[in-house]
């Protein structure tokens, strides 16, 4: 009896908990479709129809903004992941002088917190006079995002047996052909999952676009706070800006648990 | 032969020249700027040594000194953040009867992950603000005074920024309790209630000393990943009103970019690091926490 009456008062304040998180994001789905004087006269009523209009306003508002960021994240998934698995492949298959501490200096970078490097990292791409450009982003963030990719494919390419490198190699096949044709189309869904991270991370960072870029060049990020200091003057019209521009975020997050879902599945059917 | 063996060795230096060009130039090159310069008054064209008046400069700052103590603030209700709230959702879901029931509340938990940082801190922007904020309507609602610009007044403006993202449970925190308590051995919980354990000293005997690895793991990164956090506060105050909401890498960032003394900032990026790397090496040799 007392077991059930604690189940239903944890039951109770779970509900209550789960509501406040996601007071923030009820919110911005209610007002996104509320005009601004629906706001201003009556903050707590049903907006009268749904302002599908602000949508159309934010849309034309964020949209360049929208495919800056995505620009700067398709060129560096692709970066990260081209160059990661270079190198992966290199430490997982080759043997060379000074391969331990050449593969430490790399992974030395880990314990560099971006604190300690902004500042200067932003008078070298001042020098190379890349502010104001999309390549002061993608450059810098390939450099710490391919980390992800030379782990990962490190530990993938070790484990592949290596007949089959030695059957490539008697057909002829050169070392990049080996890179390219044998041990990549084996690790797709570890690049699919470094894609994803990278893509994350790129897309809702703030700061380093905030520094480098200018109005003209802004990601959505960018514009999404611009939105907010411009006087707060349209609540509907941001709010629905900020909906707009979380689509990619959600969508490769569902698209990724699918994945992950299908490797688990089809790994279990073959074990 | 000795030919032969060489070439193939380029080949591999040759995969690796990619990765090194990008690191050298934008990772370590950056480092060894920054610590030189942490030396130096530096305007990105001419730079020159002051030896360490740099740091003398953040111990005599006021400003400084504020921040500090407003990272000891950020830093501890970080900690608390980051293991009392997210604990208690993720105990209360366990303690839940039904596999759907738990998989619906931790589903709804782990949502706002969903949307980029930068829009959930525009949401509580947005619920603080002094006339359309959601939190002052509240108030108005229920009859109180209802004026307060909470982001704007040097008593409020920095427990604001505190609050924010309240009730803290959404995170990686939460899912690493959660997972960590569903793989708790069942028997042994089953053999402390039939010996007549309640679910209290179920709770601080059995499940507390064995989340203690977990805690460890949250602790250290909550306390290297406060430390870098300015991102909210640029956004929601600039560091201010004055200088009530600001820290140490927000006053770097208002150095630099701010007030072009990349000389400073580049001082008060290597100190942090310097901080970081103590907690670090503390946590490798006494806590022995791998992550």
């Amino acid at each position: 009896m007392t077991g059930s009456l604690q189940k239903w008062t944890g039951g109770a304040l779970l509900a209550v908990l789960l509501l406040l998180t996601l007071v923030p994001f009820l919110l911005l789905l209610f007002f996104s479709f509320k005009t601004q004087l629906e706001v201003l006269i009556d903050f707590w009523g049903m907006p009268e129809k749904l302002h599908f209009e602000n949508y159309e306003a934010a849309w034309k508002a964020v949209r360049s903004s929208i495919g800056n960021s995505l620009f700067v994240c398709i060129v560096t998934v692709f970066g990260a992941v081209v160059i990661g698995s270079l190198s992966g492949y290199v430490f997982a298959r080759h043997r060379f002088p000074l391969k331990g501490p050449l593969y430490l200096l790399l992974i030395g970078v880990m314990m560099i917190p971006s604190l300690l490097t902004v500042v200067p990292l932003y008078a070298i791409i001042n020098n190379l006079h890349m502010t104001h450009s999309f390549w002061g982003l993608i450059l810098p963030y390939i450099s710490g995002t391919q980390l992800l990719g030379i782990l990962l494919c490190r530990t993938l390419f070790e484990s592949l047996p290596e007949e089959l490198f030695e059957a490539a190699r008697i057909d002829g096949g050169g070392e990049f052909y080996l890179y390219a044709r044998v041990a990549m189309p084996l690790c797709v869904p570890i690049l699919v999952t470094i894609g994803i991270v990278t893509f994350l991370a790129v897309y809702s960072d703030y700061l380093w676009p905030f520094i480098v870029l200018d109005q003209a060049h802004q990601t959505f990020t960018m514009a999404a706070v611009g939105l907010n200091k411009s006087g707060r003057s349209d609540i509907g019209l941001s709010f629905s800006a900020y909906i707009i521009g979380s689509v990619p975020t959600i969508l490769v997050i569902l698209f990724g648990m699918k994945y992950y879902i299908e490797g688990m599945v089809s790994g279990a059917v073959k074990s | 032969m000795n030919l032969a063996k060489w070439k193939r060795y380029g080949i591999s230096y040759l995969f690796l020249v990619p990765s090194f060009l990008f690191i050298a130039t934008f990772l370590y090159y950056p480092v060894l700027l920054a610590f030189f310069h942490s030396f130096t008054k530096w305007n990105l064209v001419q730079s020159s040594w002051v030896g360490l008046d740099n740091f003398k400069r953040m111990w005599t700052e006021t400003s400084f000194v504020t921040g500090a103590k407003n990272q000891l603030i950020y830093s501890v209700t970080d900690i608390v953040k980051a293991i009392a709230f997210p604990l208690i959702g993720a105990e209360l879901i366990y303690l839940l009867g039904g596999n759907k029931l738990k998989y619906l509340f931790r589903t709804g938990f782990i949502l706002p992950m969903l949307l980029p940082g930068v829009v959930t801190i525009l949401l509580w922007q947005n619920i603080y603000d002094p006339t359309n904020g959601l939190l002052n309507q509240l108030l108005h609602r229920l009859g109180m005074n209802a004026t307060h610009a909470w982001l704007g007044e040097d008593g409020t403006a920095i427990w604001s920024i505190v609050l924010m993202g309240l009730p803290f449970i959404s995170g990686l925190p939460f899912l690493i309790f959660y997972a960590a308590i569903g793989n708790m051995s069942q028997e042994q919980l089953e053999a402390a209630r039939i010996d007549g354990a309640n679910g209290w000293n179920v709770f601080t005997k059995m499940h507390l000393p064995f989340l203690i690895p977990q805690f460890k793991i949250v602790m250290i990164l909550t306390i290297i990943g406060s430390l870098q956090d300015y991102v909210k506060i640029l956004i929601m105050t600039g560091g201010g009103p004055g200088v009530a909401t600001t820290n140490p890498a927000m006053i770097m960032y208002n150095a630099a970019f701010g007030s072009s003394q990349y000389g400073y900032g580049s001082a008060i990026g290597v100190a942090l690091f310097l901080v970081i790397l103590i907690v670090t090496v503390f946590n490798m040799k006494f806590l022995k926490t791998d992550y």
